[in-house]
Formats: structure tokens, C-alpha cells, sequence
């Protein structure tokens, strides 16, 4: 798997140093376990057991914990997270990109982001899923970010509260601030990342001249290097994998300064395009793990052009 | 409602994908958020008690209007998680023990918005660069924000 160009270590020159690297290179898990097990040893061999201070922060994380899978899994999350599943279901890709997505009409988008976001998140734990799931159904990342800070910021009881208790001028001025915050933010968001964008919206709108290009690319590029066949993977976000850590065919991948919609349309099993990725690990490309099935059915997102 | 919804879910074809896809939220959210929630809970503490912080550290470092000051309660706000409007009783003890108004401003932008639970949910869906920028986004604005309004009201 590891194809780096075989240098010949000679056998005695180096010597240990070499052989520990070349270990290194062979089984990076390995080390990563090893280099896990002693940072955890070191942490609980460490850690000043006995001193007021400490057991009792112990005692409020669990407190917190506790209290916080009391008031608020059951009656927030769970529901959160059921319509966070039906929005990815049930409201369709055409629907979220038109009033969301990044060409949607700006202020629109930024206004409905905002909105949503105060009415639907009264904890602001229903506002991960619920982002989660807009974000994926091809939400701009601007207004979904503008969403994302507006749920438990712009609270009105809270920002009530807070002009009853604090004064009015923190009231007033949380309340603007709010406000103005998830807008700005988004908008910053949104111009920061505009190419990122662009790719990801490209790869979710599924341009079919995109996807007949992708296709014969595919064929025309030789088997050798073309890496990603069914042994690559990829990261959610689009922008690597480095072929280490990717486990991919050859060493070097063609596209590392690329464009991400070049790499994209070059490399199909390989990227996305950023962002369009399900979730916080590398995988392979959908149909080739049993755990795949369904839930990462977005992916690659340009099959959906042909569907 | 629950039952309500496990048997919509149930039906056939829509249905099960609505679960498959609820059932994959669920999966990459939790763990992170309640692993952070115990971790919150261990650094600072649940409302009115401490954590391994101690609570003059705090009142130490945001009392006044400077830059360091806001800025220091806007990365408490940021990493400290604020169940819905546990804020305000919190600001005011602060302000109780000596917090400028500017930094409060910036504690309660900061605050409910961000903290370390929602902070990994983030990062695990739209990529740990982003969610610095977006992180670091939200405590500069509210760090200024807090400067200029306490030099108006302080």
C-alpha cells in the first residue's frame, strides 16, 4: 500500500534510526496506538487525584453531564435529531438550494437563515443537527452559518431576560449585536470559502457535462495512476487526501495544487468537492463497506445526476 | 410524539431512510457532544459552582474594559457551554464580582452561540479549518464589540 520509491536502506548504515523510521512509515496505527496508550498513562499517572480541587471538578463534570442528559437529550436532541433526518429526507435538494443555497437571492437567504434559526433552536443543541442537515441538503455555507449563530443567539426570551436583569442598554445592545452578528458572520463565511463553495455547489447540482467529463476521465486516465479506484480515501472536506493518510495506490496524487473542482472531476471516487461529505471520517467511496449502505448515499453526489 | 414518529418512521422506502439518516446525526453527534459536555463541565464547572477553574481567576481576568479583558470573556463564553438562559444569571454574578460591562457584552455574543460540545459537532461537519475560522470569527467580533460598547457605557 505504502508505494514510496523503494530506496534500499543499506543494512547497517543508520542502522536503528532508519529501521525505527522505516517502521514508522509502515505501520503508522500502530504508533498512533502506542503514542495513544502512553499519552493516556501518562495523563492518568499524572493527574492529582486527592486535592479538593480536582475531585470536585471531576464531580461537576459528571454533574453537568448528568444534568445536562436530564434536561436536555430526550426533550432537545432526540427531536432535533429526527427532524434534522427529515430535512435531509423529505426536503428536497431543489428546495433548500433555492431559498439557501449560494445563488439563492442573498438577502433572502440570509433573512430565512436567520429566522429559522431563532424559531427552530430554542436549545442550542437542536441547532447542530438541524445545521448538519441544511448544510448537507446544499445550504450555502453562508446563510447555514448565518442559521448555525442565530439559533441560540438571537433568543428573545434570553435577550428579554437579560434587558430585565442586566439593563436595557445590554438588553438593546445584545439583541443588535445578535443580529448582526449572524449575518456578518455568514457573510463572512461565504466570502472567505467562495471557491469552496463554488466546487461544492457545482458537485450537488451535478452539471452533467461535469459528470460525462468525470466519467471518461475515469476510463481514460490509466489504471496505474489513477489511484482511487477502490482503495482511496477520501476526506469530507475535499481538500486531501495526502497519500499517506489516504492509503491511496501511488505516493503522489496529481491535483495537490489543484482546484477542487479540478480534483474533483479528475479523481470522482476520490473527492466530492468540499464540504458535500458526510461526517467526520475517511471513506471509501460509497458501495464498498457494508456501513455505507443508505446513510452515505449522497455520496458521490454527482450519481445523483444521472438518477 | 416519540411513538409517533418510530411509526412514521417505519413505513417503507422514505421512512427508513429518515431513520438511517437520523440514526447517522445521531451517531456523529453525540459522542462529541457529550464528551464535551464533560469536559466543560470539568474546566469551569456548572452554574454557581467551579470547575478546575477557579472562579477569581475568572473575575480576575475580565474585570475592566481592556482588550484583554473582552477578549478573555469571549473565549470563556466561546468554550463554556450556556444551556438557554443560564447566561444571564451567570453575568450577573460576574458582574457582581467586578466585570466590566464590555466584557459581559462579549460573554453573552460569545456565549450561547459557541461552546466546546458544539464546537466539535462543527468540526465534524464542515472540516476543522472552517470551524477555527468560524470559532475565531465570532470571538473577534464579539471581543470588539465589547470593547466599543464599553467605552460608551461602561
Amino acid at each position: 500500500m505504502g508505494t514510496v520509491a523503494t530506496t534500499e536502506t543499506p543494512a547497517a548504515a543508520g542502522g536503528w534510526l532508519d529501521r525505527g523510521k522505516q517502521a514508522l512509515q509502515r505501520n503508522p496505527t500502530e504508533f498512533k496506538w502506542l503514542a495513544g496508550i502512553i499519552a493516556v498513562f501518562l495523563l492518568v499517572f499524572f493527574m492529582p487525584m486527592g486535592t479538593a480541587r480536582f475531585d470536585n471538578a471531576i464531580l461537576e463534570g459528571l454533574a453537568l453531564l448528568n444534568w445536562y442528559a436530564r434536561e436536555h437529550v430526550m426533550l432537545c436532541l432526540v427531536p432535533a435529531f429526527f427532524i434534522a433526518g427529515a430535512i435531509a429526507v423529505f426536503i428536497s435538494q431543489d428546495a433548500v438550494m433555492k431559498y439557501l443555497g449560494p445563488e439563492a437571492h442573498k438577502t433572502a437567504a440570509y433573512g430565512v437563515a436567520s429566522v429559522s434559526g431563532s424559531i427552530l433552536a430554542v436549545c442550542s443543541c437542536t441547532v447542530l443537527p438541524l445545521f448538519g442537515g441544511i448544510y448537507r441538503r446544499g445550504a450555502g455555507l453562508g446563510p447555514a452559518v448565518a442559521f448555525l449563530y442565530s439559533g441560540p443567539a438571537i433568543n428573545v426570551l434570553a435577550i428579554v431576560l437579560t434587558a430585565k436583569i442586566l439593563g436595557m442598554e445590554l438588553g438593546v445592545a445584545r439583541a443588535v449585536g445578535a443580529v448582526g452578528f449572524a449575518l456578518v458572520i455568514g457573510l463572512l463565511m461565504q466570502m472567505i470559502y467562495r471557491r469552496d463553495e463554488r466546487a461544492r455547489a457545482a458537485s450537488q447540482k451535478g452539471f452533467v457535462v461535469g459528470v460525462l467529463l468525470r466519467a471518461v476521465a475515469r476510463w481514460a486516465i490509466p489504471l496505474r495512476s489513477s489511484p482511487c479506484r477502490s482503495r482511496c480515501w477520501y476526506s469530507p472536506t475535499g481538500r486531501r487526501p495526502a497519500p499517506r493518510t489516504a492509503r491511496c495506490g501511488t505516493r503522489s496524487l496529481p491535483g495537490n495544487g489543484h482546484s477542487p473542482r479540478w480534483r474533483a472531476s479528475v479523481w470522482p471516487g476520490c473527492w466530492s468537492g468540499a464540504g458535500s461529505g458526510n461526517g467526520n471520517r475517511w471513506r471509501r467511496p460509497s458501495g464498498s463497506s457494508p456501513s455505507s449502505r443508505g446513510f452515505f448515499r449522497s455520496i458521490p453526489n454527482w450519481h445523483s445526476a444521472l438518477a | 410524539m416519540i411513538g409517533l414518529t418510530l411509526a412514521a418512521a417505519f413505513q417503507p422506502d422514505d421512512g427508513e431512510e429518515w431513520l438511517s439518516q437520523t440514526w447517522g446525526f445521531a451517531k456523529l453527534i453525540l459522542p462529541l457532544l457529550l464528551g464535551g459536555v464533560l469536559l466543560a463541565g470539568f474546566l469551569l464547572g456548572r452554574p454557581g459552582h467551579e470547575g478546575i477553574i477557579p472562579s477569581e481567576w475568572v473575575s480576575a481576568a475580565v474585570g475592566g474594559n481592556s482588550l484583554a479583558s473582552n477578549f478573555l470573556a469571549a473565549l470563556a463564553g466561546a468554550f463554556m457551554y450556556f444551556a438557554t438562559l443560564t447566561e444571564v444569571p451567570i453575568v450577573q454574578g460576574l458582574l457582581g464580582s467586578g466585570m466590566g460591562k464590555g466584557p459581559a457584552l462579549a460573554l453573552l455574543l460569545a456565549g450561547p452561540a459557541l461552546s466546546l460540545p458544539s464546537m466539535l459537532v462543527i468540526r465534524s461537519i464542515l472540516g476543522t479549518q472552517k470551524t477555527v475560522v468560524y470559532c475565531a470569527l465570532v470571538v473577534v467580533m464579539a471581543t470588539f464589540t465589547g470593547v466599543v460598547f464599553g467605552t460608551f457605557y461602561p
